[in-house]
């Protein structure tokens, strides 16, 4: 552009030449100016079309880098170019499927790896006062609405539900021909888990850990996930649902159309609660075109004395970015 | 005296476990450390290890060669009105009203004389999303009180 500003000589026929950096796009266009008025318009009319072509290109930029966090619950049916109310919602591509006519729950061969964004951040939305919460467990919920002192938010792996709100997204990995899934998460304490898909069962006197145990069938296109050996050491959702040891968490993923996987998950956990229960249904929507990158936890925490564990009280006025 | 240092061994052992697997799921379960007086100048250790199965809760006070079971614990909460830090209730509202985690155990302790002494502990569960809580409240044995304070480690 400085090029074209010192030799602007647009107005001047005759001149030698006029250099235009089209910035944004990657090119410089070099156009010898003519002696007449039409080339005048012409190059007028190519500035034009090269203004209105970069701003035609910014919803799918924008695609790419958010689609899916605002989706969440409702934002079933969504289609690719919706965000920002710029057009009408393009149909989504049908359902990806496996040679044996299964979906690909995440990403598949023959195209990029993508992620999965907008997972549940509050499990009994819609349905709070509903939840058979035991006393405790409820006092435990109502507290972590004040203090939000949340284990994933200090790089603690969170398992089952808590994997799809973590930052920047999950990637599933199907790999059929080991009968496993492993999901990734981006963010937070960028581990995974392993869905195992070869029909063994559960162990027994597992180890609790953060993810725990997780074993997967088909039911028709709805990939049926249970996980028991949990420990208490992370909270099922951002808002703090608790749970204990005793929790086997059933998870169902329907890959409906290309871009929408929803999400639902049941509770079963007679340490917390009285009864099971089931969630609503919750919709993630897909981000294509992203590769997994290397995201350390301890970046950018200012704040190593309020790690989990070392902390000697709560500080309110702070807020926890993973 | 092998015997002694190998119990002594395997009681500290234990007790670092399981503080290494506390948990963040019922507010009692894990293992507190602290002590208990009836003045400021004259203090106890304390070691509770506390564990919810479910439907109820148990424990162990001073795990070792010495361990008593504790007789009697449970958790009673009063719950707050729900709201969020910084949400809902409007401007008036003031800040959110927490839930309160009260704690009442009772041990029975074998004294210098052989006898058994009678201690009921009530307290309060203080910053109890925190990893490392605190309850802290009073006790009593007899016509003795003071107060008492543990940390989960």
């Amino acid at each position: 552009m400085d090029t074209w500003r010192r030799d602007s000589v647009l107005f001047v026929p005759g001149q030698p030449a006029i250099i235009f950096d089209a910035e944004g796009e990657g090119s410089i266009v070099r156009i010898r100016f003519t002696k007449n008025v039409f080339t005048l318009l012409t190059v007028l009319i190519a500035m034009l079309a090269l203004v209105a072509s970069g701003y035609a290109q910014a919803p799918q930029q924008g695609q790419q880098q958010g689609q899916g966090q605002r989706g969440g619950q409702g934002a079933q049916g969504q289609g690719q170019g919706q965000r920002g109310g710029r057009g009408q919602a393009a149909p989504s591509l049908p359902t990806p499927r496996r040679a044996d006519g299964k979906p690909w729950i995440g990403s598949f061969p023959g195209q990029k790896p993508g992620r999965w964004n907008g997972g549940p951040t509050t499990l009994p939305q819609g349905q709070l006062d509903k939840i058979p919460f035991q006393p405790w467990a409820r006092a435990a919920y109502d507290q972590r609405q004040i203090d939000q002192f949340e284990p994933h938010t200090r790089c603690k792996a969170s398992g089952v539900s808590r994997q799809f709100s973590t930052p920047y997204g999950t990637e599933f990995v199907d790999v059929p021909d080991l009968q496993r899934i492993y999901i990734l998460d981006m963010g937070g304490p960028n581990s995974f888990r392993i869905i195992y898909m070869d029909g063994r069962p559960h162990p027994q006197n597992l180890s609790p850990t953060n993810y725990g145990h997780s074993i997967g069938r088909w039911e028709g296109d709805t990939l049926v996930v249970e996980t028991v050996g949990l420990n208490e050491k992370f909270w099922l959702d951002t808002r703090g649902t608790p749970h204990t040891s005793k929790l086997k968490f059933t998870e169902r993923f329907t890959r409906p159309d290309m871009n929408t996987l929803q999400y639902q998950a049941t509770i079963d956990d007679p340490g917390a609660y009285t009864a099971p229960w089931t969630t609503n249904v919750f919709t993630m929507r897909w981000s294509p075109n992203l590769d997994p990158f290397e995201y350390i936890c301890q970046d950018n925490n200012y704040g190593p004395e309020l790690m989990l564990g070392s902390q000697s009280e709560i500080d309110n006025t702070k807020f926890f970015v993973p | 005296m092998k015997v002694v240092r190998l119990i002594s061994f395997v009681a500290v052992v234990l007790v670092l476990t399981t503080a290494t697997i506390a948990q963040e799921g019922h507010p009692l379960t894990g293992t507190w450390y602290g002590d208990f007086g009836s003045s400021s100048a004259k203090r106890n250790d304390l070691t509770v290890i506390l564990k919810w199965d479910g439907q109820s809760a148990s424990g162990l006070v001073n795990p070792g060669p010495g361990a008593v079971p504790i007789k009697t614990v449970r958790m009673d909460v009063k719950l707050g009105d729900g709201r969020a830090q910084g949400q809902r209730g409007g401007e008036n509202a003031g800040p959110p009203i927490p839930p309160q985690f009260l704690v009442h155990f009772e041990v029975d302790a074998k004294n210098k004389a052989g006898g058994m002494d009678h201690f009921v502990f009530d307290g309060k569960v203080e910053n109890p999303v925190a990893g490392n809580r605190t309850i802290v409240g009073s006790w009593t044995c007899g016509n003795q009180k003071g107060d008492f304070r543990l940390r989960r480690m």
